[in-house]
């Protein structure tokens, strides 16, 4: 009896444990991280279609159902993109791939968040929010990881679209429809993501080589991808001035987004030109500081 | 086209985008139309050319929105 109760009390703290990992591991399927900056795009974007500070619990509400969303997709990505995360250092220990959550459990629990975020989104705010939500799902699952990672250089710059829902969702949650100001939010971050990630691909090129995904570095060259940084970083510029060419955007955020810019054009022109792995580094942490500020810009520039 | 002319801000604006975006548009159809992956079959070559066309046609036709809007 005493043996059964000492034994007892020394498994509870293992017990904990393992279940702090399991939470942890189911935690680790939604990609928090990667959550956050798509999360800042939907706060911003709320903000700007309020012209000031939004309902409070409008606002929880539907970072709750933009992070079960963003959540669901990226747990159904563990499952569909387990054989290429299996070859990728930078992946290979995640819990599925690990073995710690089974696949269907994966699968499973990306659906019931991807429902549950609809159905935040459509109780709290409206259906045109909860439709934004299930489009970005649909575009990362099925047509980013199904279709176009696995077939075309070309992958991201489409798939990207996926990436771009979180702002149209934070506006139609304010206002219940998209105007041109909610479409150019969206444009601002399709356009970014090529950039953006071809600057992660140079750092990863060898794993996705060996993965067999046809990135940009690894099917056409490091140079050939430095080049298209730059190039794509100008055009998105271009892009992020298109609010106050609009008559949307005020002067602030006109010279924000040309100082923001600027520095992101400068961090792409010396990786085209230096072509280190210390530049690309630059360019992917600054591009991720520049979307956030950017955002932030035009939320301070509605108000 | 008149709310345009009379906001400086906005013709400013406009102008900095077209700099940005209709040179870069042209430079990254020229390189990338160039990248060809030789293993890849005539669909998936078609397929590349509409990846790479479409986002760049509706970059420089937003140009044009945004100018009437």
């Amino acid at each position: 009896m005493t043996t059964g109760t000492a034994t007892r009390t020394a498994t509870a703290p293992l017990e904990r444990h393992r279940a702090g990992t399991v939470v942890g591991d189911y935690i680790k399927l939604t990609k928090p991280r990667v959550i956050s900056l798509l999360l800042v795009t939907t706060l911003c974007a709320m903000f700007i279609a309020e012209h000031g500070v939004p309902d409070g619990w409008l606002i929880a509400w539907t970072m709750l159902g933009g992070y079960l969303a963003a959540g669901g997709a990226h747990a159904m990505n563990h499952f569909t993109d387990r054989d290429l995360d299996a070859e990728m250092g930078r992946t290979d220990a995640r819990p599925v791939v690990q073995g710690r959550i089974s696949p269907a459990r994966a699968l499973a629990f990306g659906i019931v968040l991807s429902i549950l975020s609809v159905a935040v989104l459509a109780w709290s705010s409206n259906w045109v929010a909860a439709a934004m939500g299930l489009a970005g799902i649909i575009g990362y699952v099925g047509v980013y990881s199904l279709w176009l990672k696995r077939t075309t250089v070309h992958n991201i710059v489409i798939g990207g679209a996926a990436g771009a829902f979180p702002p149209l969702v934070g506006w139609a949650a304010v206002t219940g429809d998209l105007s041109l100001y909610a479409w150019l939010l969206f444009a601002i971050v399709f356009y970014w993501t090529p950039p953006h990630f071809w600057a992660l691909a140079l750092l990863i090129k060898d794993d996705y080589s060996r993965a067999g995904v046809p990135m940009l570095p690894s099917v056409h060259g490091e140079q050939a991808t430095q080049r298209q940084v730059l190039l794509w970083t100008i055009a998105m510029v271009g892009v992020s001035v298109m609010p106050c060419a609009a008559g949307l955007a005020g002067v602030t955020y006109l010279v924000s987004a040309l100082v923001l810019g600027g520095v992101f054009v400068y961090f792409s022109w010396r990786l085209w030109r230096e072509g280190t792995r210390r530049r690309a580094k630059f360019a992917f942490h600054y591009s991720l500081l520049y979307l956030a500020l950017l955002f932030v810009a035009m939320a301070v520039d509605a108000a | 086209m008149d709310a345009l002319t009379s906001s400086p801000l906005r013709l400013t604006a406009l102008i900095i985008a077209a700099v940005a975006v209709i040179p870069s548009a042209f430079a990254i159809l020229h390189t990338m139309g160039r990248l060809t992956t030789p293993t890849a079959s005539r669909r998936e070559r078609a397929l590349d050319q509409i990846w790479l066309v479409v986002p760049l046609v509706v970059m420089v036709l937003m140009l044009t929105l945004v100018a009437r809007a």
